[in-house]
Parts: C-alpha cells; structure tokens; sequence
C-alpha cells in the first residue's frame, strides 16, 4: 500500500498493490469510461428501478455527475487551506460525531468516494464506489469499499498515525 | 491538529503524486468533445448489444467492417476519442443509424426597420416604408404581393 499526496498536506489517496493509479485518480477513470459504466449498469440493471432510469439515461448521468464532482475538488485544490471536513460526512448520515479516524463520504447524486478523517481538514481517500442501494453491506463492489476503510484505518493505527489520548476519549463515551 | 500524529502520516507519504488533478485539468479544457465523444460511444455501444441479438454484432464485428482494429474500437467506446467525421460517417453506414447531426439552413430576410406581430399587423405605413409601392396589407396577409418577400409574424 502506498500513499501519495492529492493536495499539499491536506488531502492523500491509497495506491493499493497492484494498482497502476492511486483511488482519486482511478474513480474519475472510470466514472468517465463509457465501457465501464456500461458493463456496471448492465450488471446492476435491477438497481435502477428505483431511480426509474435506463442504462443509457443512468450513464449519461453518471458523466454528468462525476464532471460536477471532479469541479468541486479542482475549486478544492486552489484553494489554500481547503475545507476538507465540508465535503466529507460521516458514512452514518444521522452520525455527526467527530472521533479518531472516522469513516467518511464525500458525495453526488449515487457516486461516493470514501476517505478517513486524519486531523482537521486532513483526510485520506481509501476508494469510492457507484453507490444505488441504500445499505453498503448490500452489494459486494460496496462492501468492498468497507473493507477498505477498515483495512486502511488499520494500516494507519500501525503507523502511528493514530491520537491514543483521543481513542480513549471515544471508548469512554 | 496533532502534530506527532502528522508526523508519522508523513513518513508514509511516498514522493510518488497523484495524476488525478493533471487529467482533472485536461478533461476541463477539452469538456466540449469529450461531452459529444462520450454521447456517441453511449450510442455506439448500445446499438451494438441490440444488433447483437438480430444481425450478431460485435465489436470485433465492427472493427472488422471498418477495417480497424478491435483496439481502437476499445478505444473509442470509452468515450474519449477525438473522432473524424470520416469515422463518425462509416459508423453510422455500418451500424445503420445517426450519431450527429448537422442543423438544415434556412434564408430569412431581416428587416430591421419595422416590428411585425400578430398584435400589430403589417400597415399601410410600415408596407410602403419597406418597398415603397402599394401592397396587400390587410391582418393576416404578412406578404408583399409585388416583390415576393415573405414577412414572418413574430411574438407567436
């Protein structure tokens, strides 16, 4: 597992093994690859029911989305001081609570990208997925994204990257 | 801020960046045809999954028919490729339907002198203004009889 900087001290991305681009760079790959989106669609077609959409409509949505979304970090990255703890939510919408190394989102319509909150306005992205059910544990592209987050959370702890003082707070709560 | 904890965060930060904001930069300058090269691909590769079934289309298939290779057309339907109208053209040969299309011309004359609506129809005033001859101004008939103009009404 690597980590490589997306904005100077502020914002950091996973490059997992394997992988030839880090989690940032590869969800706004294939957010904007028509092949991928076609082939997720089609194998997630029943999810579209919900949002009454066809594959093609679902596609050109999801271009559509992606370019809002990749605007909103490129207005981020010009700023100086970024405010990170904005665009990222707890996973949990009804969880405000601010604890060490919480699990966040940053979101669009059904898109999501993932990150673990660091410090103030300090945050890693650990991946990101098409997110059109309600639960992540409900299908296995985002419940992979779970995994993630708890491995890269791990990793972190292991590293130091991690305030004892502050856990022990939360586990006193 | 924990600054030990930023610290360590910083020791396992590889020298490595990210090439997310250098392709975020590029897509933004280039939004227009990668907006037009993704809608074509929408439809290329829909019309291929629905040719499949009747005519047994494929990508390979079309490559084959266009005499490219399936790499290209790889290429293509992930949106991305700036294409020529020549490709565009025998595409839609192959496959049988329209990608583009290019609005028809049409002539209008333009008078600016004179405002023409249903509300106030053509004058005897305004009529001989424009040509300066007698014509047909009675509401409804917005045309010159002499000189063929036609006038279009406006504010329908």
């Amino acid at each position: 597992m690597e980590i490589v900087t997306i904005f100077d001290n502020c914002l950091y991305a996973v490059k997992y093994d394997g992988e030839t681009s880090d989690e940032l760079e590869r969800l706004f790959d294939e957010w904007s690859d028509v092949t991928i989106l076609y082939e997720f669609f089609t194998s997630n077609k029943k999810d579209l029911t919900y949002y009454q959409l066809n594959i093609k409509s679902a596609i050109e949505e999801t271009l559509k989305e992606a370019k809002e979304f990749r605007k909103r970090f490129i207005r981020l990255s010009n700023k100086k001081n970024p405010n990170l703890d904005s665009i990222f939510k707890n996973l949990d919408d009804l969880d405000v609570r601010v604890y060490e190394l919480v699990k966040r989102k940053s979101k669009r319509k059904w898109l999501r990208i993932y990150a673990i909150r660091i410090d103030t306005n300090v945050y890693l992205i650990t991946g990101g997925a098409i997110k059109l059910t309600h639960k992540m544990e409900e299908r296995p592209h985002t419940a992979l994204e779970l995994t993630k987050l708890e491995k890269c959370r791990n990793y972190l702890i292991e590293n130091g990257v991690f305030d004892i003082d502050s856990y022990r707070e939360m586990l006193n709560e | 801020m924990n600054p030990k904890k930023l610290d360590n965060l910083k020791k396992l930060v590889s020298k490595n960046k990210s090439g997310w904001l250098e392709k975020a930069k590029w897509r933004e300058e280039n939004e227009s045809w990668l907006d037009k090269s993704a809608k074509i691909a929408i439809l290329i590769i829909s019309e291929i999954e629905e040719q499949k079934k009747t005519k047994g289309m494929s990508q390979k298939k079309l490559a084959e028919k266009l005499d490219v290779s399936p790499q290209y057309i790889n290429k293509l339907l992930k949106g991305q490729e700036n294409l020529t109208l020549e490709t565009i053209s025998k595409i839609e040969d192959v496959l049988g339907i329209s990608l583009i299309e290019i609005p028809s011309f049409t002539i209008e004359e333009v008078y600016t002198d004179i405002q023409l609506s249903h509300n106030a129809p053509l004058s005897k005033f305004n009529a001989q203004k424009v040509a300066g001859k007698s014509y047909d101004y009675t509401p409804g008939a917005f045309y010159v009889n002499e000189s063929e103009t036609t006038y279009k009404p406006t504010g329908s």
